[in-house]
C-alpha cells in the first residue's frame, strides 16, 4: 500500500540540469540583492547618521539607528556654512544653464536636422568632434576668458560656458529627424517662417527629448565641482558641491561635525534624487543614449 | 562703357543667383543663423582655449607677473618631474583596478539582473549613484572609510576583522578610492550592458540549447562575443576617464597621504590654481591629451582583432 503510493506519486529526483538551473537562479538573486544592499547602504547610513549626535556616530560598535533621533544637525548645517546661499546659487546656476542649453542646442539641432545649408554636414562633424577634446586642456584658457570678461564670481561666469551641451545637440537632432516633414511643409505653404516653425511646431512636439536633455544639463550643472572651483573664489558664490568639498577638505572643528556634514550632503542631493524618482526613464534614457553611439 | 560693364556684372550676379533657387538661399542664411549661438560658444569656450592652451604650454606664464617664451622647456621639465611621473604611476594603478573590476562587476550584475523579478527596482537602485554628485559620494565615503566609526570597518567588525585606516594609509588609500569609483559607476554601466544584452536575438540561445550547450558555454560563445562592441565602448570610455579623474580624490584625500592618491588632473589643478604656474599646467594638459590620444588610437587599432560587429 505505502510502496504503491510512493510509486504512484509524481515525485522524482530533479535532473542535473534542473539543479544547475535552480542554483544559477539562486546565485543571480544573491548577487543582485547583495549588490543592491551595497549600493543602498552608504545612502541609508548617511541619512541615519545625520539624525545622530556626533558622540552617537562615534560609538563602537556601530548602532544602525540613532539612540535618540535629533534634528539639530539640520539646523547646524546653516551655522557652519552659508548653506541657504549655496543652495540658492546652485538653483540659479542650474536653471540658467539648463534654459540656455535648451535654447542654443535645440536651435542648432533643428538646423542640423531640417535645414539644408552649405557646410552643414562638415559643421556638424566638427561640432561633434569637440567632444573628444579632454576638457582639462581648455580649462585654463576658458578660466582666463571668464576672468577677462570680468565674470569671476558671477552667475553668468558659472552658467554660460555650461550651456554648450554637444551631446544634447546630437540627441535633439536625432529626435527632430523623426518628426514627419509633412507637418513643416504644410506650415511652409501657409507662409510660416523658419523661426515660427521651430518655435511653434517643432519645439512643442519635442517635449520628451527636451526634458531628457534638460535633465542631463541640470544634473551636470547641479553636480559639477571643477568649474565652480575655479570661477567662485568668494564664499558667497559657492555652489553646493563646492561648498561641501571645501568644508570636507577643511581641517579643524568643522571636519568633526560629521552629523552636520552628512545632513548637508543629504540635503544637497535631495532635489536631484527626488526628480530622478519621478522622471527615472528620462534620466536613464538620456544617460544611456549619450553612452551609446 | 562703364554702364555696360556694370550692367554685365549685374547680369552675371543675377545669372549666378538665378541658378540657386530662392528657398535654398534663404535656407543657407537660416541654417547658419540657427547654429550661430553654438558656434559662438564653441569659438569662445572650446576653439580659442584649445589654441591658447597650446601657446601657453610653451611659455612660463602666470596671470599677473610672468610671461616668457620658453619653448619646450615646460615639457622637458615635466619629464623629470618626479611628482608628475608619480601621478601617472598612480593613475596606472588606479586603471588596473577600476577598469577590469568595473567591467566584470557591471557585466555580472547586468547578466544577473536581466531575467529576475524586480528588475526595474534594482535597475533604479543601482543607478542612484549616477545621479548623485561625485562630491556627495566622496563626502559620504570619506566618513564611511573612517577607521573607528566608519561604515566599512563597522561591517568588517561583524565578521571579526579590524579594518585598516583606509584613506590614511599609503598602502590602502588608492585602492579605497578606486573601489568608490567602481561602486559609483556600476549602475550606469549596468544600464549600458543591459541595452547590449537586449540586442542579442533570443534565437541564438535557443539554437545553442538545442545543440546541448550549457549556460556557461552560451555566455562565452554567444553573449560575450556579441557584447564586444559594448565592451569596446566601456574600455574606450574608461581609458579616457582614468586620466581626468578629479572629484573623488580631491574631496576624499586631496592626493594624500604622501601623494599616494595624487592624480594627473589633481596635480594640474594645483599647479594652475595653487601655484599659478599656468604655462607649466598647460603643458601638463597637453601631455594628458597626448596620452589619451595615443592610448585611444592604440585601443582602436587593436579592437579589429576582437570586436565583432556582425550580428
Amino acid at each position: 500500500m505505502t510502496a504503491e503510493r510512493i510509486a504512484n506519486a509524481q515525485y522524482r529526483l530533479p535532473t542535473l540540469a534542473e539543479v544547475r538551473h535552480q542554483l544559477f537562479t539562486v546565485i543571480k538573486y544573491a548577487l543582485v540583492v547583495a549588490g543592491g544592499i551595497g549600493t543602498a547602504l552608504p545612502f541609508i547610513w548617511m541619512v541615519l547618521s545625520s539624525f545622530k549626535t556626533n558622540a552617537d556616530i562615534g560609538r563602537i560598535p556601530m548602532h544602525w539607528f540613532p539612540t535618540e533621533w535629533i534634528p539639530q544637525n539640520y539646523a547646524k548645517v546653516f551655522e557652519i556654512m552659508p548653506f541657504a546661499r549655496f543652495y540658492l546659487n546652485s538653483i540659479i546656476v542650474g536653471v540658467l544653464t539648463t534654459l540656455g542649453a535648451l535654447l542654443i542646442c535645440s536651435m542648432a539641432a533643428y538646423a542640423f536636422a531640417r535645414i539644408r545649408f552649405i557646410g552643414r554636414d562638415i559643421m556638424f562633424m566638427l561640432i561633434l568632434a569637440t567632444i573628444m577634446i579632454p576638457w582639462w586642456v581648455t580649462l585654463i584658457p576658458a578660466y582666463l576668458v571668464i576672468r577677462q570678461l570680468g565674470w569671476l564670481n558671477t552667475y553668468q561666469g558659472l552658467a554660460v560656458p555650461g550651456m554648450l551641451n554637444i551631446m544634447g545637440i546630437f540627441l535633439l537632432r536625432q529626435f527632430f529627424r523623426t518628426i514627419p516633414p509633412d507637418i513643416e511643409d504644410a506650415a511652409f505653404v501657409d507662409g510660416a517662417s523658419r523661426l515660427q516653425i521651430y518655435a511653434r511646431i517643432v519645439l512643442p512636439m519635442a517635449k520628451p527629448a527636451l526634458l531628457t536633455v534638460g535633465l542631463m544639463t541640470l544634473m551636470g550643472s547641479w553636480n559639477s565641482l571643477v568649474w565652480p572651483l575655479v570661477i567662485s573664489q568668494h564664499e558667497s558664490m559657492r555652489t553646493l558641491p563646492l561648498g561641501l568639498a571645501v568644508l570636507a577638505n577643511l581641517a579643524g572643528w568643522v571636519r568633526h561635525e560629521t552629523g552636520a556634514l552628512l545632513a548637508a550632503t543629504f540635503l544637497s542631493i535631495l532635489p536631484i534624487v527626488v526628480i530622478y524618482m519621478f522622471l527615472q526613464q528620462y534620466f536613464i534614457r538620456g544617460l544611456a543614449l549619450s553612452g551609446l553611439k | 562703357m562703364a554702364s555696360t560693364a556694370a550692367k554685365s556684372g549685374g547680369g552675371l550676379i543675377a545669372r549666378f543667383r538665378s541658378r540657386i533657387p530662392e528657398t535654398t538661399r534663404r535656407d543657407n542664411i537660416a541654417g547658419w543663423l540657427f547654429i550661430a549661438p553654438v558656434l559662438l560658444w564653441i569659438t569662445v569656450f572650446t576653439a580659442y582655449p584649445l589654441i591658447s592652451s597650446l601657446f601657453l604650454s610653451f611659455r612660463e606664464w602666470d596671470p599677473l607677473f610672468t610671461d616668457k617664451y620658453v619653448g619646450l622647456a615646460n615639457y622637458a621639465e615635466l619629464m623629470e618631474d618626479k611628482i608628475f611621473l608619480l601621478a601617472y604611476r598612480n593613475a596606472l594603478v588606479y586603471a588596473a583596478i577600476t577598469i577590469p573590476l568595473g567591467l566584470v562587476w557591471g557585466m555580472s550584475v547586468a547578466l544577473a539582473v536581466q531575467h529576475i523579478r524586480g528588475r526595474a527596482f534594482f535597475r533604479a537602485l543601482y543607478f542612484l549613484p549616477t545621479v548623485t554628485s561625485s562630491v556627495a559620494i566622496a563626502v559620504v565615503w570619506s566618513f564611511a572609510y573612517n577607521q573607528d566609526y566608519g561604515l566599512v570597518n563597522s561591517l568588517l567588525r561583524y565578521v571579526g576583522v579590524q579594518g585598516p585606516n583606509w584613506l590614511g594609509h599609503t598602502q590602502w588609500a588608492l585602492l579605497s578610492i578606486s573601489l568608490v569609483v567602481v561602486w559609483a559607476g556600476t549602475g550606469f554601466w549596468m544600464i549600458v550592458f543591459l541595452a547590449g544584452l537586449l540586442d542579442i536575438p533570443q534565437e541564438y540561445y535557443d539554437a545553442a540549447k538545442v545543440d546541448g550547450a550549457t549556460g556557461w558555454q552560451s555566455l562565452w560563445r554567444i553573449t560575450l562575443p556579441l557584447m564586444s562592441p559594448t565592451i569596446f565602448y566601456y574600455i574606450t570610455n574608461a581609458l579616457i576617464t582614468v586620466w581626468i579623474q578629479f572629484e573623488i580624490p580631491f574631496v576624499m584625500t586631496g592626493g594624500g597621504p604622501a601623494n599616494a592618491t595624487l592624480m594627473p588632473a589633481l596635480l594640474l589643478y594645483d599647479e594652475a590654481w595653487d601655484r599659478f604656474k599656468m604655462g607649466y599646467a598647460s603643458a601638463m594638459a597637453w601631455v594628458m591629451a597626448l596620452v589619451i590620444f595615443v592610448i585611444t588610437a592604440l585601443h582602436f587599432s587593436l579592437s579589429r582583432r576582437w570586436v565583432n560587429y556582425d550580428r
